[in-house]
């Protein structure tokens, strides 16, 4: 059982722009009889990595989350104290925890809908576009993914500027008032997210667009044609021919999506340097960073629960999808 | 097929490998390298390569780089780096941080250097804050106060206040929709620390164990509720904006009066094609300034005391050399170089070479009637968490004083008691 698990969720975890349907011819079972040792030597590389990037730090997060470790330990070099689940209890009992935790998973599903929907869309946009125009679109959407976020972030809090920014500017302009003198847009959380939302966005979307222009050139074309010759309508072949071609592409980039958007740390905090007020804006990822100074037992506590978080999510999504796949 | 894998197996053990190999150069006895940890733009360029050609002529083979650094990095940024294998040697601590990086075993206790530093020459407020459990961890840098700038061009005929009352109404009257009157961004809480000491609120106090803030004091409220009148009728400034770069609105002509530490003045006559451009011919041209006044006439409000320390981390590869560094940051010739350019001196001996400028003059009535933070290593999480500011912006934007400043209050207390 495990096993069988264990194979096939494993197989999604790439952009994979291989049509689905085509089932690979089970082999397994005939190669885990030679136990070969090149798959594992082949494999070594991201093994050694992969335990010294991930597997240390998180076996120590969990194990940190579960004592009282400050600095003091390290530089005195005493031993922390195991406290058991008082920082798991300190953390779910902060009047803060539910707000932030609403606004992360809140967050998490705008974002990642409107980048799938936009990325899909501007995809689609691309199939029909001429070569030099498809060529300006690409080049733009490059810029924007390329584009580090930090610095992005400073930009986009420069456009809103109270003070010089160029919204403030253009709306008064636009309108032929001054209502938009010092208007803030980052003192209002809900206009902190909204700004947050673009900045994002507009990030994101290269990702997404790219990878399912990837996958809808893959669509043959022969059975679009086919269905169009049977009356099928531009929505309906879109539904019924090249979603079930996208799906495991869709997939994955659902799940990376939803990952990147639950753990945004970079716009967040820089956005938050900019003006705004931290507390009423925190996502999961600036609210471990703002709690106390070396306070390390309650921020591998929060870490630790947005791992189980992330990989409850992300499950969910494969196993959904795998189940179809299926049928 | 198998020789490939075991290329593989061999490149990935040497990038594994490769992280071990950097850091901690310089360790040999003669020679090396030490790193200076600077905050921001106030350390004169001068005082740098002073710093750096004293030492490297003194340690022979040894060569000190001065890194700058930002005061958003004094806090994490710093904590992780003090308590690495790749520490820098000396680092620049904001007077009100001190102790709590004292508490956590990152800064090497001196006070068995302290004589042959000159100990009683320091400035008294900055040891103070230096020193922690009896043990001096830090010598003092330079302090700074905050004084408020102006310019005739703006200002006109408006004769310069005598009371904070009159600041404040000085500052009503000359604020238009696109001037403020006094420069008052929301985040700014050295600024609004003034306002609550001149009433004779407090930030916190301490009876035995327990500590009391006193924002919600009687004179905590009447200090806030002059603040927020200030906020909504007297600045254009950003509700939650912060105190960074004052120059800018200065010289755009955007404000009367700038209430900012006495270093600004560099950033306001900084040559207009510079790569933070001040306004020498404008506004700049004839730049005053005075110390914030009190409640009665001929009285000063009480000021922030600014300021910073320089400490050596406990993770400092070459502590020898980094103490060496640290008699030329508290040798006279150093400290003057500060003063020449308006920064009080960490050592009082020094302060006879500050200019003899309206701007100095200014800072030094200032810093006369001082106040600093509460001297408690938790002091540092009170700032972390930005707690006063989040007030102040809320405050800014015209909230009730009385439950914000409570709110604050409670929000204080549970860190220093906690």
């Amino acid at each position: 059982m495990s096993a069988t698990l264990t194979e096939p969720d494993a197989a999604p975890r790439t952009p994979s722009s291989r049509p689905p349907g085509i089932p690979g011819t089970t082999s397994a079972g005939r190669r885990r009889k030679r136990q070969p040792i090149t798959p594992w030597l082949l494999l070594a590389p991201s093994i050694v990595l992969l335990g010294v990037m991930v597997v240390y730090p998180s076996i120590v997060m969990v194990i940190n989350s579960f004592t009282n470790l400050e600095i003091k330990n390290k530089m005195l070099g005493t031993p922390a104290d195991f406290v058991g689940f008082d920082n798991y209890i300190e953390v779910f009992t902060k009047s803060d925890f539910p707000a932030v935790l609403a606004r992360s998973l809140g967050l998490m599903v705008v974002l990642t809908a409107l980048i799938i929907v936009g990325g899909m869309l501007i995809a689609l946009l691309m199939t029909k576009l001429a070569k030099g125009w498809r060529l300006l679109v690409s080049i733009g959407l490059l810029l924007a993914w390329a584009m580090p976020p930090l610095s992005a972030t400073v930009v986009w809090g420069w456009i809103f500027d109270t003070q010089y920014g160029l919204v403030n500017w253009f709306l008064n302009t636009l309108t032929g008032t001054n209502d938009f003198n010092s208007h803030s847009w980052l003192i209002d959380p809900w206009s902190f997210m909204m700004v947050l939302t673009i900045i994002i966005v507009w990030q994101g979307i290269p990702f997404a667009a790219f990878t399912f222009y990837a996958g809808l050139s893959q669509v043959p074309d022969e059975v679009l044609e086919a269905s169009q010759l049977d009356g099928a309508n531009a929505r309906q072949r879109f539904r019924l021919i090249v979603m079930p071609y996208l799906r495991n592409v869709v997939t994955a980039v659902l799940v990376l999506e939803t990952i990147w958007n639950l753990r945004i740390f970079t716009q967040v905090y820089a956005l938050q340097q900019q003006g705004g007020i931290a507390s009423e804006t925190n996502v999961l990822g600036t609210y471990l960073f703002r709690q106390g100074l070396g306070e390390f037992g309650v921020t591998a506590a929060i870490g630790v629960f947005m791992v189980i978080l992330l990989m409850g999510i992300s499950y969910f999504n494969v196993r959904n999808t795998l189940k179809e796949e299926e049928l | 097929m198998r020789k490939l894998g075991i290329v593989a197996l061999g490149a990935a053990a040497a990038l594994t490998l490769a992280g071990c190999g950097t850091g901690g150069g310089g360790e040999s006895a003669d020679g090396g390298e030490i790193t200076v940890w600077v905050v921001g733009t106030d350390t004169p360029d001068d005082a740098r390569t002073y710093l750096k050609d004293t030492f490297e002529a003194e340690n022979e083979g040894w060569t000190l780089t001065v890194e700058e650094k930002t005061w958003a990095d004094v806090s994490d940024t710093y904590a992780a780096a003090l308590q690495s294998n790749d520490s820098p040697d000396v680092v620049e601590v904001g007077n009100t941080q001190t102790a709590s990086f004292a508490d956590q075993g990152l800064f090497l206790p001196i006070t068995d250097l302290r004589d042959d530093l000159g100990g009683d020459d320091f400035l008294p407020g900055l040891e103070e804050s230096a020193t922690y459990d009896g043990e001096l961890y830090a010598v003092p840098y330079y302090a700074g106060g905050r004084i408020v700038f102006y310019s005739q061009q703006v200002l006109g005929d408006t004769p310069l206040p005598t009371t904070l009352d009159e600041y404040v109404a000085a500052g009503k009257a000359l604020k238009t929709d696109t001037r403020s009157g006094i420069w008052a961004p929301g985040r700014d809480w050295y600024n609004a620390l003034p306002y609550v000491w001149a009433h004779g609120g407090f930030i916190a106090e301490q009876d035995g164990d327990e500590w009391t803030a006193g924002f919600s004091s009687e004179g905590g409220i009447e200090g806030l509720t002059q603040l927020q009148d200030v906020y909504l009728t007297a600045s254009i400034a950003a509700k939650d904006g912060d105190e960074t770069d004052p120059q800018v609105p200065f010289c755009a002509g955007e404000t009367a009066f700038l209430s900012a530490p006495a270093w600004v003045q560099w950033s306001i006559t900084a040559p207009a094609d510079a790569e933070a451009p001040g306004c020498p011919d404008t506004f700049g041209s004839d730049l005053g300034a005075f110390p914030l006044p009190g409640l009665e006439a001929g009285e000063t409000a009480p000021i922030f005391a600014g300021g910073s320390n320089m400490a050596v981390a406990t993770k400092s590869a070459n502590p020898e050399q980094a103490k060496a560094a640290l008699a030329i940051i508290t040798s006279s010739e150093y400290q003057e170089i500060m003063a020449e350019n308006g920064l009080t001196p960490g050592i009082i001996s020094a302060a006879a070479a500050l200019p003899d400028t309206e701007i100095a003059k200014a800072q030094a009535t200032a810093l006369e009637n001082s106040k600093v933070t509460p001297t408690t290593p938790k002091w540092a999480e009170v700032e972390a968490a930005q707690i006063i500011q989040e007030a102040l912006v809320k405050i800014a934007q015209g909230g009730d004083v009385a439950t914000i400043a409570a709110e604050l209050d409670a929000q204080i207390e549970e860190i220093l008691n906690g």
